[in-house]
């Protein structure tokens, strides 16, 4: 065999424009294939508050006796939908454990004297003596405020260059991070309970954060998996922890200020 | 090519200087075990004094804030939650109630004792423990002696809600010479196991209230 047999141009060189051109092509090519294996990604970090301790168990009839009235506040960048969203759960979330649950700007009730006596827990003869105070069956009204807003956000630029240079190898990422002012207040607008919740989303995209993900997923066990819908599922379990422990503290705060005030 | 590769692997130990994030090494336990909380620079400054590197003179050209974390001293899991909801801050919360007790009454007691009621007998006595050192820091007489009762009166208040149970052992306590004239007894009580906070109260000489 001579040389250059077996191969259909042996002895044409490579034009010099496509050398230059392979490097771009390749990058373009890994760069494509990058970006569609790679994928966005969020994590949910409880930063202040949402972790503490819990002891209610917010599947079973808690606030039994309780009339909650409920004010959402979403002041701005919180998209209001986000916020009414909230509201809503916030809502289902203590009609499952008994309450009985209005918006603020529903109207109100009718008073109790306009209704007839079984429609009410305690008769008209409770609501007609406004000095003395409420007997135990009687429906306990408090006032949850719920607010929300954006304590910070980073686009952590430098990410997206180093994410852009390494074909999404190294993650980029963006984080926020939000606050919820949850306060419980009585009928008179004294504050029985006032907590400060934090959290942190970040948001990842590239393979590294991919693999990361897949790593999760697969080495550890839901209870400790940061990324997926278990992040998102343990978002939800702190909030609504919290706020129905918050509601209760504060409805038992209320009935020591009622025996306080009864004596 | 292989330069801009190399460089944006380089910027990654850059990149993971974000504070503790979820992250392969920090798993959601770890994360939980965590107190972080984000401040503007003057406010970290004053709580971690010396760390916060200074504003540069003509201006740093970026916003700079910190992220301060505290881990908790022990994991998540480690006590059962009624436990932990009532040891952690409970020097903080021993503060509040020994100030708040001796506020209640323009003429201080001659001496101060203090009775925790709560299921578990091991952490009312550590509440008990915290409270009598936070009076006595406060500058109140203090004994470390908790009344006694007879068990058949015990059991009889026992079954009483709190709202009347506590004025009837004050009460009884009186009358039967355990708090003498012008001691103070200062009661933390939790009224459902289901809350995480205590209520205070105080019997002096025969009368109980409720210190909201």
């Amino acid at each position: 065999m001579t040389p250059g047999e077996g191969r259909a141009y042996p002895d044409r060189p490579i034009p010099e424009a496509t050398i230059r051109a392979l490097p771009a092509t390749h990058a373009a090519l890994l760069g494509s294939l990058s970006l569609l294996g790679s994928g966005c990604l969020r994590s949910y970090q409880p930063m202040k508050g949402l972790a503490a301790p819990v002891v209610v168990d917010r599947s079973q009839r808690n606030l039994e006796g309780v009339e909650l009235r409920l004010r959402c506040d979403t002041p701005r960048p919180l998209q209001i939908e986000d916020g009414r969203r909230l509201c809503e759960q916030a809502r289902l979330l203590f009609q499952g454990q008994g309450a009985r649950v209005r918006e603020a700007g529903q109207p109100s009730a009718p008073p109790p004297e306009l209704l007839p006596a079984e429609a009410t827990d305690a008769g008209p003869a409770a609501a007609r003596d406004e000095g003395t105070p409420a007997p135990p069956s009687a429906r306990i009204p408090l006032e949850l405020t719920l607010r929300s807003w954006q304590v910070h956000e980073d686009r952590h630029f430098f990410s997206w260059l180093a994410c852009a240079a390494t074909f999404t190898l190294v993650p980029g990422w963006t984080e926020r991070t939000w606050a919820q002012r949850v306060t419980v207040r009585d009928e008179r607008g004294v504050v029985l309970e006032d907590r400060h919740l934090e959290l942190r989303i970040i948001r990842r995209f590239g393979v590294g954060a991919l693999v990361g993900a897949l790593v999760d997923q697969v080495a550890r066990p839901p209870s400790r998996q940061v990324t997926g819908a278990a992040s998102d599922k343990a978002l939800s379990a702190d909030l609504y922890d919290q706020l129905s422990q918050t509601v209760f503290d504060a409805w038992m705060r209320d009935r020591t200020r009622r025996a306080a005030e009864a004596r | 090519m292989v330069w801009v590769f190399l460089a944006g692997l380089g910027l990654a130990p850059i990149l993971a200087r974000t504070g503790p994030a979820p992250t392969l090494a920090r798993d959601r336990l770890a994360l939980r075990s965590m107190e972080c909380e984000r401040l503007d620079l003057e406010e970290a400054r004053r709580r971690e004094p010396g760390r916060i590197r200074p504003e540069r003179e003509r201006g740093d050209f970026i916003r700079r804030d910190a992220l301060h974390c505290s881990t908790r001293l022990l994991p998540e899991g480690s006590r059962p939650p009624a436990a932990e909801a009532v040891l952690t801050g409970l020097h903080e919360h021993s503060q509040d109630w020994a100030a708040r007790a001796l506020r209640a009454e323009p003429r201080p007691a001659g001496r101060y004792l203090v009775q925790a009621n709560l299921e578990d007998p091991v952490l009312a006595e550590k509440v008990r423990v915290a409270t009598l050192h936070a009076l006595a820091e406060a500058g109140a007489p203090v004994a470390d002696r908790r009344p006694l009762l007879q068990v058949d009166q015990l059991d009889a208040v026992a079954a009483l809600d709190p709202d009347e149970g506590w004025p009837r052992l004050c009460a009884l306590w009186v009358e039967s010479g355990e708090l003498p004239p012008e001691t103070a007894l200062v009661v933390l009580h939790r009224r459902d196991p289901r809350e995480t906070g205590l209520h205070l109260g105080l019997c002096r000489e025969g009368g109980f209230r409720w210190l909201p």
